[in-house]
């Protein structure tokens, strides 16, 4: 198993790569984990992929969690692996941890994990376990490095996401009161400001859908 | 006129040589015996290509040639680098272009669960179909002249079939 051929195999369902890492002894899924790759969404890729399935239009309860189960269920079986989800649990998997751990992906000026690639777009649709050690992706620097604006900082209408966290109820406030219209439609204004996030191919669908199941609708 | 699409996962592959490329994975000796029940069911049941899509990958190509050990006609194969993880829709691309009046696709999960779940009028009655484990089968007949005219829930499922039914 290598690295290309895992990519070819998760590019088929409109997923990619975010990063990997070689789990220290109990920091895996698994006991036997010895790499862990974290899979998300291709912009411009996976929305197409998920709007097609079965499970977007079988108006049951969670049908992106469904679909991840699924296809990486299927993949892991057909790779040899071990899947992982990030709606797993109680107790819940770490992907934040993980994700931290593959050196591409950070934590921003506002908590929320940004890479270069997606921005604070950036998101997981499952794991991946394997029993051997693979080759895993380089480490990329965090993009807010170079970002002099940082207008994350500033782009909530209601500072909910600032330094010092992320204030949910207000937030949910908001979005269920009136003038939200763009947060509801666009997806969250913070993660829209990034500057990494604009060169992401991301479709507006897909943002309203996060932001409708983010408030259990 | 039909034509029939035979759709088969490749058979159980190896995990015993570490670093080897996925796409160089052999059969394991499980898989190497479902390839050839599965060939045999074939054969008994009439349902034998004349053209083979065959994924690149060692796996799914063992897997035709032990099936094809137990046929006697010797259908053109195809080895197509582009079956090798192919989603759905590039396998109905690929298929869109056959011309064989029963072809035999070899290839990959999720594609071809996905594949055999959307080209079917309605899905088999079985507990393994949507799973589509490793070697299964759905033996698929479309009412077209040409693959060219092929399309989604259009297939009618005349089979389906998993190794373990045959073998154990």
């Amino acid at each position: 198993m290598g690295l290309p051929d895992l990519e070819r195999a998760v590019s088929a369902v409109g997923l990619s790569v975010i990063g990997g890492f070689h789990p220290k002894p109990g920091e895996g899924p698994t006991p036997e984990t010895r790499t862990l790759y974290l899979l998300g969404p291709t912009p411009g890729a996976f929305w197409p992929v998920f709007v097609s399935s079965a499970e977007a239009t079988d108006n049951r309860a969670d049908p992106m969690d469904r679909w991840s189960s699924r296809v990486l269920d299927a993949l892991a079986d057909e790779l040899g692996a071990v899947p992982a989800y990030p709606f797993d649990g109680p107790p819940h998997h770490p992907f934040y941890s993980w994700a931290l751990r593959t050196g591409r992906v950070h934590a921003s000026p506002v908590q929320l994990l940004v890479d270069g690639r997606t921005g604070l777009w950036v998101a997981f649709r499952g794991a991946l376990a394997f029993d051997t050690v693979l080759d895993v992706p380089p480490p990329e620097p965090i993009p807010c490095a170079s970002c002099a604006g940082q207008p994350c900082l500033s782009a909530c209408p209601v500072t909910a996401l600032t330094t010092e966290g992320y204030d949910v109820p207000r937030c949910k406030d908001y979005l269920t009161g009136v003038g939200s219209r763009t947060c509801m439609t666009g997806g969250c204004a913070v993660r829209a400001a990034c500057p990494a996030s604009q060169v992401s191919d991301r479709h507006p669908a897909q943002s309203a859908f996060h932001m409708e199941a983010f408030l259990g609708r | 006129m039909t034509r029939t699409l035979i759709l088969t996962r490749h058979a159980k592959s190896s995990w015993a040589v570490p670093g080897l490329a996925d796409h160089d994975r052999p059969l394991n000796k499980r898989g190497q015996r479902s390839a050839k029940a599965i060939g045999a069911w074939l054969e008994e049941h009439g349902a034998v290509p004349d053209e083979v899509l065959c994924s690149s990958a060692q796996r799914t190509q063992e897997t035709w040639a032990l099936m094809a050990l137990q046929m006697e006609a010797e259908p053109q194969l195809n080895l197509l680098e582009a079956l090798y993880h192919a989603a759905s829709s590039q396998m109905l691309a690929l298929l869109r272009r056959a011309t064989g009046r029963t072809v035999l696709m070899l290839g990959h999960n999720p594609g071809i669960a996905e594949f055999a779940e959307a080209m079917v009028e309605r899905p088999p009655d079985h507990p393994d179909f949507s799973r589509y484990p490793t070697c299964a089968t759905t033996v698929l007949r479309f009412d077209v002249e040409d693959w060219k005219e092929v399309a989604p829930g259009s297939g009618h499922a005349e089979a389906f079939v998993v190794p373990r039914e045959l073998t154990d």
